[in-house]
């Protein structure tokens, strides 16, 4: 049986992005995050749930200090796992969210 | 059953169908014999004597007439301008005073052209046509009867070749088809004749003017302006008039006399119910599209009996006879009506396609004439509330025996619709045709009417666009197309019952809302459009095309990302728009995305 899974509104979605924008606001140079999205928006694209969080983990974890880095985090770990159709949702969200941190300067 | 009009005229629909047609029928009929419009009918009917005992009755008679009539005898322009002038213009004490100087001066010089051509006709054709003269006539013309079947043998036997050059015909005998054929012809025509040919036939023409004058003369004697036609006389003097719709109804009837006719055209009028049997009730002899009285007895749980409408329609005969009027025979589709239960809407509608009768051929063509002349009469109008209850009614043929509907089609268009297309901006902009193949194009105000979604349509021409088989370059409705139908078949919870009160609220609200959906969607194609450049908007068009036609949407938000990724000030602008209206958007996302493509293709 599989655990009943969160459903997840709006709101999270928003803070979902929202976090991610201001937890990407200091992780890495404007072509590494770059390099990152691609990757990312490949692996949403085959819907393969563990190498996103694999290439999204292991560059959150260089910054582990940051608090916004460490909402993010929290985020996560209450909406993981995700079924397909959310996973979706999240994973753009997230990527929406990198792609809009550092660039409004 | 009291039933209070909105018009002092009394002149409005009752919301039965069947009387309306009526309704209509009646002022078209007026219409069609003095030249009025329905705003002008509605003025006389302050003064309801004159337009139910005058106008009516003579319009009637003389419609009548003019089915029976050739070019000679139909009723001339003078003598109904002429009538209605006097009738219009003098002081009248009664309802039954104007119906006596209607009929007695009137009708009787309307009839008389047409009455004494059938005589003639009679004569000269019917074996013992001159057997059933008054005797007074009898002796004269034998006579000229005599002269002119001499005349006919010699012409026929001697110039059978300009006969034929003349008649189209070649045979042994006049035919009463041939008589208006030989009034016609002038002297000048003759001249290429022979001598011989020439005087007979000049003699022979004399011959029918001398008999029709006898006739003229005879008619105008007793029956123009008389009070009564002599006793003896009556059957002799009948109208030659016939409807086959109304087939045996009283003054139809072939045995029913000049009198006979005159009374019960006033019985009619004045709605005598309790005097003639016929009124009684309202069944099939009045209209071959009710049920019979006698023979289908178990159709009533109560028998319908006219006592009971006089109430709530006063000149409900009046009406009823004019019923085969409101129909307009098209070419291939047999009879049609346009019905709504607004009078304004439905006598607008049906003369607006009465004008645009040849222009209409089929079925297709009809439904879409149909359509403009409804949307230009709701501008005008403003009748929302008609629009809800609109019919297309069809019949093939009617006469004594058969009653064929072809079909009755509802068109009714819903109160959301209404209001949509009420609002200048947004029916402008989809008073628009598509290109969607190569000789196929669809208008999107039809298809809307029609509660059919727009995006396959705008989806279909998009791939023309994109691939450049289509000239359209127009934008603006395209967007408005798909803000309507995110707008239209979404969101709406599907409540069974809803708080009325809450309705039309909802109502004004649908059309603000389309206009923020389209002013959303606009900003999103002109930043496409803007800041994307043109090569990469050209290289993927068509991918974006494809994945939104397969409905995929985290796939199209994943390939426009990538692209986004170059183009910072797009991504900036785009974000929410991807964020709110795709990615969140699990009802409607494939109008938005639908919508962001017309910015890859740019255009106006």
């Amino acid at each position: 049986m599989h655990k009943k899974l969160k459903p997840l509104s709006e709101v999270d979605y928003w803070q979902i992005k929202k976090y991610s924008r201001s937890a990407f606001e200091n992780i890495g140079s404007e072509s590494y995050r770059q390099r990152l999205v691609y990757k990312l928006l490949n692996t949403a694209r085959v819907n393969n749930q563990s190498d996103f969080f694999s290439f999204l983990l292991r560059t959150l974890n260089s910054k582990k200090g940051d608090e916004n880095v460490r909402k993010l985090c929290r985020k996560l770990e209450w909406v993981y796992p995700l079924n397909p159709e959310n996973f979706e949702k999240v994973a753009y969200s997230i990527i929406i969210g990198i792609m809009a941190a550092g660039k409004g300067e | 059953m009291n039933f209070e009009f909105k018009e002092e005229s009394g002149l409005e629909f009752t919301g039965n169908w069947f009387i309306d047609s009526g309704v209509l029928g009646f002022v078209r009929l007026l219409e069609d014999i003095y030249g009025i419009e329905l705003q002008e009918i509605r003025e006389i009917a302050r003064r309801k004597e004159i337009l139910y005992f005058g106008l009516f009755p003579f319009a009637y008679i003389c419609s009548e007439i003019n089915r029976k009539a050739t070019a000679h005898s139909r009723v001339p322009k003078d003598l109904i301008n002429e009538f209605r002038f006097e009738l219009l213009n003098s002081d009248w004490e009664s309802g039954e005073e104007i119906f006596e100087f209607t009929w007695n001066n009137y009708v009787t010089r309307a009839a008389m052209k047409v009455w004494v051509e059938r005589k003639l006709e009679s004569v000269l054709f019917k074996k013992n046509g001159v057997d059933e003269l008054p005797s007074d006539l009898k002796d004269s013309v034998t006579s000229i009867k005599k002269d002119a079947d001499e005349l006919e043998k010699k012409l026929v036997e001697k110039h059978a070749d300009d006969l034929n050059k003349i008649l189209g015909h070649r045979s042994k005998r006049f035919k009463s088809d041939d008589i208006a054929k030989i009034l016609s012809v002038t002297d000048d025509d003759l001249r290429e004749f022979p001598e011989d040919l020439s005087y007979s036939f000049k003699e022979y023409r004399d011959c029918l003017l001398n008999l029709m004058g006898l006739f003229e003369e005879k008619w105008k004697r007793d029956v123009v302006g008389k009070e009564r036609v002599p006793e003896a006389l009556d059957l002799f003097y009948r109208l030659p008039i016939d409807n086959k719709f109304y087939k045996n109804f009283l003054f139809f009837q072939y045995s029913a006399a000049h009198q006979k006719q005159k009374e019960s055209l006033l019985d009619i009028i004045s709605f005598r119910v309790e005097d003639l049997e016929v009124l009684k009730k309202v069944d099939k002899t009045i209209n071959k599209f009710l049920t019979s009285y006698k023979k289908a007895e178990n159709t009533y749980y109560a028998p319908l009996t006219s006592r009971h409408l006089k109430s709530f329609s006063e000149y409900l005969f009046v009406y009823l006879i004019s019923f085969d009027r409101a129909f307009e025979f098209f070419n291939r589709m047999g009879y049609v009506l346009f019905y709504s239960n607004d009078l304004d809407i439905t006598y607008r509608v049906n003369r607006k396609l009465r004008i645009r009768k040849s222009k209409i051929e089929d079925q297709s063509v009809l439904l879409r004439v149909t359509w403009q002349e409804i949307i230009d009469s709701l501008i005008e109008l403003k009748s929302e509330w008609a629009l809800e209850n609109m019919y297309i009614i069809k019949y093939r043929d009617v006469n004594s025996q058969t009653q064929r509907f072809v079909d009755v089609e509802y068109i009714g268009i819903s109160k959301m619709h209404a209001a949509i297309l009420l609002d200048d901006v947004i029916r402008e902009n989809i008073n628009h045709t598509l290109q969607v193949g190569k000789s196929e194009y669809v208008w999107l105000l039809e298809h809307l009417i029609q509660n059919k979604p727009l995006k396959p349509v705008v989806m279909r021409h998009l791939v023309m666009r994109a691939s450049g088989r289509t000239g359209q370059m127009s934008i603006k409705p395209l967007i408005y197309a798909l803000a309507i139908d995110s707008e239209v078949f979404s969101g709406l919870k599907a409540c069974v019952f809803e708080d009325p009160l809450e309705i039309s609220p909802r109502m004004e609200e649908v059309v603000f809302r389309i206009k923020e959906a389209y002013g959303e969607m606009n900003t999103a194609r002109r930043n496409v459009t803007e800041l994307i450049p043109r090569g990469t908007r050209e290289n993927t068009l068509n991918h974006l095309m494809s994945i939104l036609r397969r409905n995929n949407r985290y796939l199209f938000v994943n390939t426009l990302l990538k692209i986004l990724m170059q183009e910072n000030e797009a991504f900036h602008r785009l974000k929410n728009y991807l964020f709110n209206r795709i990615l969140q958007n699990d009802e409607t996302w494939d109008i938005y995305a639908a919508a962001l493509l017309t910015g890859f293709l740019g255009g106006r």
